[in-house]
């Protein structure tokens, strides 16, 4: 029986679907590929976790420097007081005048300030004279003072290895006033100068105290780690990247058949030199933020040995080959010649140091950057008509982002000069081929950073 | 009788080639094998991958150049069925599913150069959804599947990607436009240019 289509769609529907799927037989190739594509995404994964944990613990070692520091600035404004037993806080060091008047003077006995302080301690005991001769007059018991009678009495009938310190805090109002009920005491302590102390100067001697105290795991801070916060450094840094070449499929009608192999192994990997000038801020014992601008160099050695068998045949206006035509003789092509790529780099990382000791480090980086394209030099062979063109005929993009992740040993050999070697794992965002270009660059780099840095 | 109840029967026949480890490949029903991909069981996904790689790379075929860019595409879609297998849940069947997503990931990859390729004048735009194109061949005709397939092969890649998707794939020239960030009046257009051109070619194939 004879059947008739109204309409193109229903024939061609009718047809199909008596098509059947040939099988395959390249589960070899596609296995192949799966594995890469599980490996990247938990490469991903990884690097996503890592650089959160350490953004995460760089944020807690700011945090908790940031509140060290206020709190060395606080106990700064302190006055500490040894309470020994031989110290003696009676009525007569807090004394108000003889003609009457409220107390305007107060000296305070405390031999561990007048080391620390000469000119406090000549004016406490200038203070403590007039004090003395007065002692007959009006005494007046602060509540501090009340408080440290007891405490001497405490502290008298203990050892004095046993002490325990006594802080007596600074307060402008004395509120518990003596029996007789005359006095009414303002601003008693504003004629007290108290010991000037430097804050900065106490806190690598204090901090250190302090730290430990507060931190669960004492961190070791090497004594060649630089003092100051920032610090500025010169590196200089050969690399050996590997990087993966493969044929986009979209674009494969661009690329010579003959060609693909000996592309692919051409540009697989090549030798960096990087040099640079990097910026580091410490945000915490032992973390870093870094910055700065680089020099990179990416070097290779283009070869290729292949055999021509064909002619491509090229439709200029979409720049795809569209034919063949088979060469009678076919043609042996050797090329070699060393290729270079320049960039500048401006990275941005965090970096942090858990283990270390005096002369070595260990170093985690987690970053990304940017890099400009500068130029190419040398030349390779035209991956369509396979002859020899210059690199900078080529269309590059400008720009190319990247995240890294580091895990290297330093060494230092003094606080100014180190020697790092680095496994460095990169994954790009692009990279520098236009959607001309027919192969795909795996987007990750591992390289072997070996790095030499100057600090200035 | 394996998996009876799902919509997609995996046949005894299609396993004779596969024998390790038995316990995955004679004894799965359909979401035993899903469990078992998205757990990273290789034979599991060998198995899924050779029971409908064949459909699958028709289906690539009709948007890609050659079949080597087909290839690619079905590869590209598989690894995308393996990476996110745990989302499926079984409402549609899994062939179902998989095309699903052998279409969208062909149609992501070709999209820049159809969008290129299009060249649509004034004219091209008026020509109406409803015209039909008039074809009158027998069913009998000698012309196979295979042949009729490969005609639309040759299509230009703007109208077969057009025409797959409206004729094969179901999609409405609203949700083509959408997808390949066309016009509705482009599609159309290219839909129309396609079955004429078709129709020439199965024509001039008798």
């Amino acid at each position: 029986m004879n059947k008739k289509f109204t309409d193109i769609e229903d024939f061609i529907r009718e047809k199909l679907s008596f098509l059947d799927g040939a099988p395959t037989n390249d589960w070899a190739d596609f296995e192949r590929k799966l594995k890469r594509a599980v490996f990247l995404r938990r490469l991903k994964r990884a690097t996503g976790v890592v650089g959160l944990m350490l953004l995460l613990f760089a944020g807690q070692q700011y945090f908790d420097f940031y509140t060290t520091q206020q709190a060395l600035k606080a106990k700064s404004n302190r006055i500490e007081f040894s309470a020994k037993p031989t110290t003696s806080f009676s009525n007569q060091h807090y004394s108000a005048s003889a003609d009457g008047s409220l107390l305007d003077k107060q000296s305070i006995s405390n031999s561990e300030t007048a080391k620390n302080n000469s000119s406090s301690t000549s004016q406490n005991a200038d203070y403590l004279a007039m004090a003395n001769s007065d002692k007959d007059n009006l005494a007046l018991k602060t509540t501090a003072q009340k408080n440290a009678s007891a405490q001497a009495k405490k502290v008298q009938s203990k050892k004095a290895t046993e002490e325990e310190p006594l802080v007596f805090e600074y307060s402008e109002k004395v509120t518990n006033i003596s029996s007789t009920g005359l006095a009414y005491v303002d601003n008693l302590l504003n004629d007290y100068r108290r010991p000037t102390m430097d804050s900065e100067s106490i806190v690598p001697s204090d901090s250190k105290d302090f730290f430990s105290r507060k931190t669960k795991k004492k961190i070791y801070i090497s004594p060649l780690q630089e003092k100051d916060p920032w610090s500025y450094s010169l590196n200089i840094y050969p690399n050996f990247a590997f990087r993966k070449f493969s044929v986009d499929p979209n674009k494969r009608a661009r690329l010579h058949s003959d060609f693909i192999d000996a592309m692919v192994n051409s540009e697989a990997s090549g030798l960096n030199l990087n040099l640079g000038f990097e910026v580091n801020k410490r945000i915490g014992l032992i973390t870093y933020v870094n910055t700065g601008v680089e020099y990179i160099r990416n070097s290779y050695l283009a070869e290729f040995d292949f055999v021509n068998f064909r002619n491509a045949n090229i439709d200029y206006s979409t720049g795809e080959i569209t034919s063949y035509t088979m060469r009678k003789d076919p043609n042996r092509i050797v090329f070699s010649n060393t290729n270079s790529f320049h960039y500048l780099n401006f990275p941005f990382s965090i970096s942090h140091q858990p283990w270390a000791s005096e002369n070595v480090r260990i170093n985690l980086e987690v970053g990304f950057s940017v890099l400009y394209f500068l130029k190419a030099q040398g030349s390779t062979i035209d991956y369509r008509n396979l002859e020899v063109i210059a690199l900078s005929e080529r269309d590059y993009r400008k720009f190319i982002g990247s995240s890294s992740l580091k895990i290297g040993l330093q060494y230092y050999v003094n606080p100014k000069l180190n020697v790092g070697l680095e496994p460095t794992l990169m994954y790009f965002t692009n990279s520098i081929y236009t959607e001309e270009y027919p192969f795909e660059v795996i987007p990750y780099s591992m390289g072997l950073n070996v790095n030499l840095q100057l600090k200035l | 009788m394996l998996n009876s109840n799902s919509e997609h029967i995996i046949r005894l026949e299609d396993l004779e080639d596969y024998l390790k480890p038995k316990e995955i490949l004679l004894n799965s029903s359909e979401q035993e094998l899903v469990l078992a991909c998205a757990n990273g069981k290789a034979a599991a996904q060998k198995r899924v991958y050779e029971l409908f790689a064949g459909k699958m790379l028709n289906i690539c075929r009709r948007y890609a150049k050659d079949k080597d860019h087909a290839q690619d595409l079905m590869h590209d879609g598989f690894i995308k069925v393996f990476m996110n297998i745990q989302s499926f849940k079984g409402q549609a069947s899994l062939q179902t599913w998989i095309t699903r997503i052998m279409i969208n990931n062909s149609i992501s990859a070709i999209r820049k150069e159809v969008r290129k390729g299009i060249k649509v004048s004034l004219e091209d735009i008026q020509i109406a959804e409803s015209e039909i194109v008039y074809f009158e061949l027998e069913d009998q005709q000698n012309l196979s599947a295979t042949e009729v397939f490969k005609k639309i092969n040759e299509l230009p890649l703007g109208y077969k990607t057009v025409f797959s998707m409206y004729v094969l794939d179901g999609y409405t020239h609203r949700e083509i436009a959408t997808e390949l960030d066309i016009t509705e009046g482009t599609s159309k257009s290219q839909l129309a240019k396609a079955k004429k051109m078709l129709a020439r070619k199965l024509r001039e194939a008798q």
